[in-house]
C-alpha cells in the first residue's frame, strides 16, 4: 500500500537524520541507539501491523491501531513535558547570564561622570 | 583614587533606600518617573531590559543609575537584577515601581512607613484600598479573578494581588527570589511571602490607568497564561 511506503520513507529519513547528527557529534551514541531503535520498530510495525494486534490483545485494547495511537499520545506528551522543562531551564540560565553581565558592568550614570 | 560609588542614606533613621525601575522601551516615560521617584529615595536604579529606544540615555540624564540587560528578559528578571544590585549597595529598603507612569512615587513614603517601625517585612501597594483611576471594567474583572486565584494558591487574603508597587526590607529582599521572568513574578512574590510567613501589609496607593499604560501592561489573555504557568511551576 502507498501509505506503507510513504511512512517507511519518512522513518528512513528520520533514521538518516539521527545518524547524521551522531556523525556530526550533535548527539551521543546512546541517543543514536535510542532513536535508531525507535524508527526501526516503527518500520517493522508498518510492515507487520498484525504484531500490534497481538500486543493489543495482551494489553486489553480492542485493535492494534488503537494501541499504537494510545502509546504514541502518551509518548508525545512525555516528550513535550521534557522539552518544556528543558526550555525553562535554558531560559533561567539565559536570564542568569544576562543578569551576571548587567551586574558585572559598572552602572552608568552621567551625573557621577561629570563630578 | 577611584572609590566605589556607594550611595549613603538621605534619611539616616530609615537607612539606605533604593528604588528599582525595570524598563523596556520606556523612553516616553522614564525621565518623568525617575525624576519624581528621586525625591523619595536615596538612589534610583533603572534596569534597562534590552530596550532599543533611548530609555538608558534618558534615565541616566534624569539621574538614575542604569544597569543593562543585553537582551529582553522580562519585568520579573529586571526587578531581580535591580534588587541584587541594591542589596550589593547595602540597601536597607528596596522599592519596586513600574516605569510606565501608573504608580505615583509620592506613595513611597506610605509604603516605607510600616517597614520603618519594624512591624512588617514587606508593604504591598493596593489600588483598591487607595485610588484606581480610569480602571477599565475588563481589567477590574480580571483583577477580581486574580484575587480568588491568589487566595486559593497562597492563602493570602489581599485586596490587590497584581500590584507591582511594593517596598521591602533588606532581609526580605534577600529571602525573595524572583524566578519567573515575566509578569507571573508578582504572584510568585506573594507565594514566597506565604511560604516564608513574611509579615506583609497592604498600603493604599494610587494607580493611574492611561491608554499608554494599558497598552504596555499585560493583556487579559496573558493573565490566563500566567495562571497556567504558576500552576505548572508549583506542582510539576
Amino acid at each position: 500500500m502507498p501509505i506503507q511506503w510513504i511512512l517507511t520513507f519518512f522513518c528512513l529519513a528520520a533514521l538518516w537524520s539521527a545518524i547524521s547528527s551522531w556523525r556530526q557529534l550533535q548527539i551521543d551514541r546512546r541517543k543514536l541507539i535510542g532513536w535508531g531503535a525507535l524508527w526501526l520498530v516503527v518500520i517493522f510495525i508498518i510492515w507487520r501491523p498484525e504484531v500490534t494486534s497481538l500486543l493489543a490483545g495482551y494489553a486489553g485494547v480492542g485493535r492494534g491501531a488503537d494501541l499504537v495511537v494510545y502509546v504514541a499520545i502518551a509518548v508525545l506528551f512525555f516528550i513535550l513535558f521534557r522539552v518544556s522543562r528543558k526550555i525553562d531551564r535554558l531560559e533561567r540560565s539565559l536570564t542568569g547570564l544576562v543578569r551576571a553581565l548587567a551586574l558585572t558592568e559598572p552602572p552608568e550614570n552621567n551625573q557621577d561622570d561629570r563630578k | 583614587m577611584n572609590m566605589p560609588d556607594r550611595p549613603t542614606s538621605l534619611s539616616p533613621n530609615l537607612g539606605l533606600t533604593i528604588a528599582v525601575i525595570p524598563a523596556y522601551n520606556e523612553a516616553g516615560n522614564i525621565t518623568d518617573i525617575v525624576e519624581r521617584t528621586k525625591a523619595y529615595v536615596d538612589e534610583v536604579v533603572v534596569v534597562d531590559d534590552g530596550s532599543i529606544d533611548r530609555t538608558s540615555e534618558l534615565a541616566i540624564r534624569a539621574g538614575a543609575k542604569v544597569l543593562r540587560h543585553l537582551i529582553n528578559r522580562g519585568q520579573g528578571a529586571a526587578e531581580q537584577t535591580g534588587t541584587d544590585w541594591a542589596l550589593n549597595q547595602g540597601a536597607q529598603f528596596v522599592i519596586h515601581i513600574d516605569a510606565d507612569g501608573q504608580h505615583d512615587p509620592a506613595d513611597i513614603s506610605n509604603l516605607l512607613a510600616p517597614l520603618a517601625t519594624g512591624d512588617y517585612d514587606i508593604s504591598l501597594g493596593s489600588r483598591f484600598l487607595g485610588a484606581a483611576q480610569n480602571i477599565p471594567l475588563a481589567r477590574r474583572l480580571i483583577l477580581g479573578l486574580g484575587l480568588i486565584f491568589i487566595r486559593a494558591f497562597t492563602g493570602l487574603n489581599l485586596t490587590d494581588s497584581q500590584n507591582g508597587f511594593r517596598a521591602m526590607t533588606r532581609s526580605t529582599a534577600q529571602f525573595i527570589r524572583i524566578t519567573h521572568d515575566d509578569m507571573a513574578h508578582a504572584s510568585e512574590i506573594l507565594d514566597q511571602i506565604a511560604e516564608q510567613k513574611l509579615r506583609y501589609v497592604e498600603v493604599p496607593v494610587t494607580i493611574s490607568y492611561s491608554a499608554y499604560s494599558l497598552e504596555r501592561g499585560q493583556s487579559n489573555l496573558n493573565s490566563l497564561r500566567i495562571v497556567w504557568r504558576l500552576i505548572i511551576e508549583k506542582f510539576f
